[in-house]
């Protein structure tokens, strides 16, 4: 997976989201260990004080936790990384929603769309 | 804990023009700050102030709370803009130089870098291609443990690949305690890795702010900003 | 720290000099083996040959003491002012240290080529060994000869004419190093201000030195002279002319003196404070 990284927003917050995308794909699996600072921030071509930020936001919401002289582990509670990877979901179905309500759908025909879609797929 | 690199009033007069003017700020320790402003804005004059090759007309600049000078220079590491490799001699004599003059120089270090991109140390830098001799100029520079780094235009003029290669080795290499300004006007370019920043025109800085400060507090880029403030 | 500099200085001279030196030297020994009384005879591609080598032997000693000239002002003015300098002058080290490294290696070549190109004088006599017996006893009898006219002056004028030759060389070179300074209190022309400097700096030392020989040497000079008069009519001969001479040489060696370290602080002064590298 790259790291795609926009200069409008500020850059922690975009690593944030990657991190915790990474981590409810599986990309990071529970309970393993992430990589080190440096190399992520050299791995994201990034400022490794804007790594260690984003990380540390991630710790305070508990996906992440340190152990002081191993270095940082996924949490192994599939729970929370279930609840996470609920929430993105939601997200961005509502992004989804707000889009098509730009194109004139409402809800309804949204979904009825999205049936729709999803038979002619098979 | 004390700033690193701190200005108070400094100008530097070159006969009647006045190359910066009046400026006071400072920098924190364990960032990397990128100095930005349009050509002939002072970037330059203020990078050699700091690093001793210029003696302030007014005012004062301290690193680490010290007049450049013999203490100082040794803190400071300097890339300058042009390159300044004896054309005579091979790179290896280059890293023994570096080794002999800066006792905070990892030539461990060095050789690992060069040979992460296949340089010859019993090259001469006389048959190197210009992008090549400013590689190793890179290298050494950031081969040493220095307590501020100061790269005058880094990245002007190279092709995107070595623009990259350029910037990891910025951020890989410096410690936590040590501060690395960048001076540059390809801000896109640089402002993934910035901490901070310090707008400079004419001789004055004109802001100083962290990058996300920018990006939350004016929602956009600080490119966009820099075109902004120094619309023509 | 002056030492690890006069190491780098030497290291980037060397592989200048050093084959030079070496040209030289076997070149004179060339000369010698063909300049021999019996090589060749009257063969007239021998006696080409020979002239061919004695002409290139004469034009590596000219192109030695250019050389050594143009070194001097390159390591200067190329090492420290131009793109180099953004890496010397921004060593741990003291401007003071850079100078004198510059300083102490020019000097030191300087008096290699000297003594390289006597050395290879002597090569040229190779086939005629008896030149080296007669060259030995004709400079002994010369020094004991000195020695008995002139007394112990004359081995006091050796001393002090070596110091004022020592010293007129690193007042030469540091009037090279202050003419580099001066240009770069400038922007522009550089290199044409150097050289303007340079002469402008020989034609004030001419004038005030005349001034100050005038005033004061010659009064003195006047008593020295008189007193030569005297003895000279006694048993000691000419042995005071060398009196005179050391009486002289240190006042000159001494004002030689002040204008080299009067260079060496405009130099010093410049470079620390008003440096602006292009």
């Amino acid at each position: 997976m790259e790291w795609e990284l926009k200069s409008d927003r500020p850059i922690y917050l975009q690593l944030m989201e990657q991190i915790q995308l990474r981590i409810v794909s599986g990309g990071y699996p529970a309970g393993s260990k992430l990589p080190p600072v440096r190399d992520l921030a050299a791995e994201a071509s990034v400022n490794p004080n804007t790594m260690q930020k984003a990380l540390s936001e991630l710790e305070r919401g508990g996906l992440i936790y340190s152990q002081r002289t191993s270095g940082r582990f996924i949490t192994e509670d599939e729970g929370m990384i279930q609840t996470v990877k609920i929430g993105l979901a939601k997200e961005q179905i509502k992004a989804f929603f707000e889009r098509m309500q730009q194109l004139g759908y409402s809800k309804e025909e949204t979904v009825s769309l999205l049936e729709q879609a999803m038979k002619e797929g098979k | 804990m004390q700033p690193i690199l701190q200005c108070s009033h400094l100008s530097k007069h070159f006969g009647y023009l006045r190359a910066l003017d009046d400026v006071t700020f400072s920098l924190e320790r364990g960032r990397i700050i990128g100095l930005l402003g349009p050509n002939g804005s002072g970037k330059s004059t203020l990078i050699k102030l700091a690093s001793g090759l210029l003696v302030p007309s007014q005012g004062e600049i301290l690193v680490d709370g010290q007049k450049p000078g013999l203490e100082t220079k040794l803190q400071v590491s300097y890339l300058p803009e042009r390159t300044y490799l004896n054309n005579w001699m091979r790179v290896r004599d280059m890293i023994d130089f570096f080794g002999d003059f800066y006792s905070n120089f990892d030539k461990a270090k060095a050789f690992e870098m060069l040979r992460r991109l296949n340089i010859n140390v019993r090259d001469r830098l006389k048959t190197m291609s210009k992008g090549t001799k400013e590689k190793v100029q890179l290298i050494l520079v950031m081969s040493r443990n220095a307590d501020l780094y100061l790269l005058d235009e880094p990245i002007g003029g190279v092709d995107p690949a070595a623009r990259d290669y350029i910037l990891n080795t910025i951020i890989t290499n410096y410690n936590e305690n040590a501060s690395v300004v960048i001076s540059t006007h390809l801000i896109a370019d640089v402002e993934r890795v910035l901490d901070d920043v310090v707008f400079i025109c004419n001789g004055k800085v004109t802001l100083t702010s962290s990058v996300d400060d920018i990006r939350e507090g004016q929602g956009k880029s600080v490119d966009a900003l820099f075109r902004e403030v120094f619309r023509c | 720290m002056l030492r690890k500099l006069i190491k780098y200085e030497f290291k980037a001279t060397a592989r200048i000099f050093l084959p030079l030196f070496l040209a030289m030297l076997f070149l004179a020994l060339l000369n010698g083996l063909f300049m021999g009384p019996n090589v060749g005879g009257e063969n007239s591609v021998i006696t080409t040959l020979r002239s061919i080598l004695l002409f290139v032997y004469i034009v590596v000693i000219f192109s030695l003491f250019i050389v050594t000239l143009v070194i001097t002002i390159q390591r200067f003015y190329k090492n420290l002012t131009g793109d180099e300098g953004y890496l010397m002058f921004t060593l741990p080290v003291k401007t003071s240290s850079l100078i004198c490294s510059k300083l102490i290696v020019a000097v030191i070549w300087e008096l290699f080529s000297i003594l390289v190109t006597l050395a290879s004088v002597f090569l040229l006599f190779l086939r005629e060994s008896r030149f080296y017996g007669e060259f030995w006893e004709g400079f002994s009898r010369f020094w004991e000869e000195s020695r008995r006219l002139f007394g112990t002056s004359f081995e006091a004028f050796l001393w002090l004419a070596a110091a004022s030759v020592l010293i007129a060389a690193v007042v030469s070179i540091l009037q090279i190093y202050t003419a580099i300074a001066i240009s770069q209190l400038f922007r522009e022309h550089r290199a044409l201000i150097a050289i303007g400097s340079y002469f402008g700096i020989s034609i004030v030392i001419q004038i005030v030195s005349s001034m100050l020989f005038m005033t004061s040497f010659l009064s003195r000079i006047d008593g020295l002279v008189s007193s030569v008069e005297i003895t000279a009519e006694g048993a000691a001969g000419v042995a005071p002319v060398f009196e005179l001479i050391n009486a002289v040489m240190p006042g000159m060696m001494i004002l030689d003196a002040v204008v080299g370290v009067a260079f060496f602080l405009v130099t010093n002064y410049i470079f620390k404070k008003r440096l602006n590298l292009e």
